[in-house]
């Protein structure tokens, strides 16, 4: 009989052997290149989802990177609401990949976008973190100032860490037509902003865009930190609205098989990057219904399953004997900006 | 004596001037401010009692005041709680702002939160017709260290602001507020009137609380005129 490849394949190879068992028992799904040890500096940005995994890293004890603490008299709660702690820094979610780009070039004086403070009433809201803080700010001079204070921290983040995490969410996007700039909301949405055909416009990042811009910021990132390594996820979390013309569940799976497959083909074509399968492990159907009753936020059964499998695959805990999964408390709502669109179903 | 000071450490040189120039004020000092960042008093059947620490203070509250309580005095209190600043601008938690901004509104949570213990104990007098003048602590040193560590316009920001919670309270319920002008032209306490450290202030700025206190009985203080005819 003829030898074939795959004759010496894994289990982890066949659907049978490796899916089609109890959910508990399926294992390896990531092959990282890298494991994360407890003296790596750890920072994280993304989508909703991507609070989770700061949420893990935290109470699991790593070494996550924090810059810009909440005054420690806030109570939990006062400090999510203006984006304390949520993320390595306050920039809120960033969902595209043009977002991110546009962060680290900002963060280091690459680029200036000419968009001016938003407005709702007489206060001033920065259209680059909108949610930042609930009232805006008195005027566009303390605004200015909160920005280049938190820009001086998102640089400090990315030249001090050694791992960053970041989580692809959405492809869909607003952007300024004067330079591109891209919004992580679309202006108006909750009366802040003034949106208008003739300064703003939708688009769609296609796959070679995403790539592009994701390469480029990972490239960026690499020469001002060449230590720094990558991991990709991409939010499981549905589009809360499209804007493209299509039905919202095509659009979403649209939105997540192009970062889907974007991340897929940065991890191989990257020594320093690799990808973790939040997304294959709420959608797929191996693993259950792990949404809520919404069909859109990820149950809390559903985020412990990802974290293990994280924990798994990628994390050495040989000294993490105080720290388990069940001592991550994850009670608190996420801050999603894209959510405030469903005040307009 | 038909006044009652219901203070924190800066009640010592307000206590002093009184004493000096025979004003009639009793009670004093509860501690020091930081004893009341936390919930730090209760009512229990209609009777005031304070945490431990809080209530050792109050016992010799008590005594200074002819073995009055709080709740003896009917023509009701004056009170510096929540004014005083020191702990907050001086808390080694700014060393790690010194090269970020907080902004206004999140100051203002910060000191909400913190103030939420002196705001209960206040409504608490508002509720039974107590309050009738908040002191305002002194503003500043400059030889503070914290001037040093965060520079002057850090410390004057977070001074206000760590007030104003206080103030917009008696602002809404029409209590008046005793502002000393004791500041120089960058808002921080004259020489003149520094007290033994770099927090307090001295018996000279207790005695401008004292001619402010007096003030009130004016004819156009009707709140207070009510209380200092009697005591002068």
């Amino acid at each position: 009989m003829t030898k074939h490849p795959y004759e010496s394949l894994p289990t982890q190879a066949f659907w049978k052997s490796s899916v089609a068992i109890s959910r508990d028992q399926i294992k390896g799904l990531s092959k990282p290149k890298f494991r994360i040890s407890r003296n790596m500096k750890i920072a994280t940005a993304g989508s909703c989802f991507a609070q989770h995994v700061a949420r893990y890293l935290r109470a699991k004890g790593f070494n996550y990177l924090d810059l810009e603490p909440a005054p420690r008299w806030l109570s939990k709660s006062t400090r999510h609401k203006y984006g304390f702690g949520l993320f390595s820094a306050r920039f809120g979610n960033i969902y595209t990949t043009p977002q991110l780009r546009q962060l680290v070039l900002r963060a280091f004086g690459k680029l200036m976008p000419v968009e001016q403070p938003w407005q709702r009433s007489n206060r001033f809201f920065d259209p680059f973190r909108p949610n930042i803080q609930p009232n805006g700010y008195a005027d566009p001079q303390e605004l200015e100032k909160d920005r280049e204070s938190h820009l001086r921290s998102v640089k400090s983040m990315f030249k001090s860490a050694d791992i960053f995490i970041f989580t692809l969410g959405l492809t869909e996007a607003w952007r300024a037509i004067a330079d591109k700039s891209v919004f992580p909301l679309c202006p108006g949405v909750n009366g802040i902003g003034q949106f208008t055909n003739e300064t703003y416009e939708f688009v769609n990042y296609t796959f070679k865009q995403n790539l592009s811009e994701l390469n480029y910021t990972l490239n960026f990132l690499k020469s001002r930190n060449p230590k720094l390594r990558f991991i990709l996820t991409v939010s499981p979390v549905p589009l809360t609205a499209t804007a493209s013309g299509q039905h919202v569940l095509t659009a979403t799976t649209y939105s997540k098989s192009v970062l889907r497959a974007v991340a897929g083909e940065l991890s191989s074509a990257r020594e320093d990057t690799d990808y973790f399968p939040s997304y294959e492990i709420i959608t797929g159907s191996p693993f259950g219904a792990l949404f809520e009753s919404n069909l859109r936020d990820v149950a809390r059964e559903g985020v412990d399953l990802v974290m293990r499998h994280f924990e798994n695959d990628f994390c050495d805990l040989q000294s993490s004997a105080t720290h388990t999964l069940s001592t991550v408390k994850d009670e608190e709502d996420l801050v999603c900006e894209e959510r405030a669109l469903e005040a307009y179903l | 004596m038909n006044l009652a000071l219901v203070g924190d450490s800066h009640a010592t040189a307000i206590l002093k001037a009184a004493k000096s120039s025979q004003f009639p004020l009793c009670g004093g000092s509860l501690g020091g401010a930081r004893r009341f960042l936390s919930p730090f008093f209760q009512d229990e059947n209609g009777q005031l009692s304070f945490v431990p620490i809080v209530q050792n203070s109050y016992e010799i509250w008590i005594s200074r005041s002819g073995e009055r309580r709080i709740t003896d005095f009917p023509n009701g209190v004056v009170c510096s709680l929540g004014m005083a600043t020191a702990p907050f601008y001086g808390d080694k938690e700014w060393l790690s702002w010194t090269n970020r901004y907080c902004s206004e509104d999140v100051l203002v949570e910060v000191t909400s939160e913190i103030q939420r213990p002196v705001l209960d104990f206040y409504n608490y007098l508002l509720d039974r017709g107590l309050l009738r003048a908040v002191i305002s602590c002194p503003p500043p040193q400059v030889l503070h260290r914290a001037v040093k560590l965060l520079g002057p316009t850090t410390v004057l920001r977070l001074h206000r602001i760590m007030q104003s919670p206080v103030r917009r309270m008696m602002l809404e319920n029409s209590i008046p507020i005793i502002d000393v002008p004791a500041e120089d032209g960058q808002g921080f306490l004259r020489p003149e009137f520094c007290g033994p450290d770099t927090s307090h202030a001295n018996e000279l700025f207790g005695t401008k609380v004292i001619e402010a206190l007096k003030a009130y009985a004016e004819p156009d203080h009707q709140s207070m005129q009510e209380i200092v005819p009697q005591m002068l």
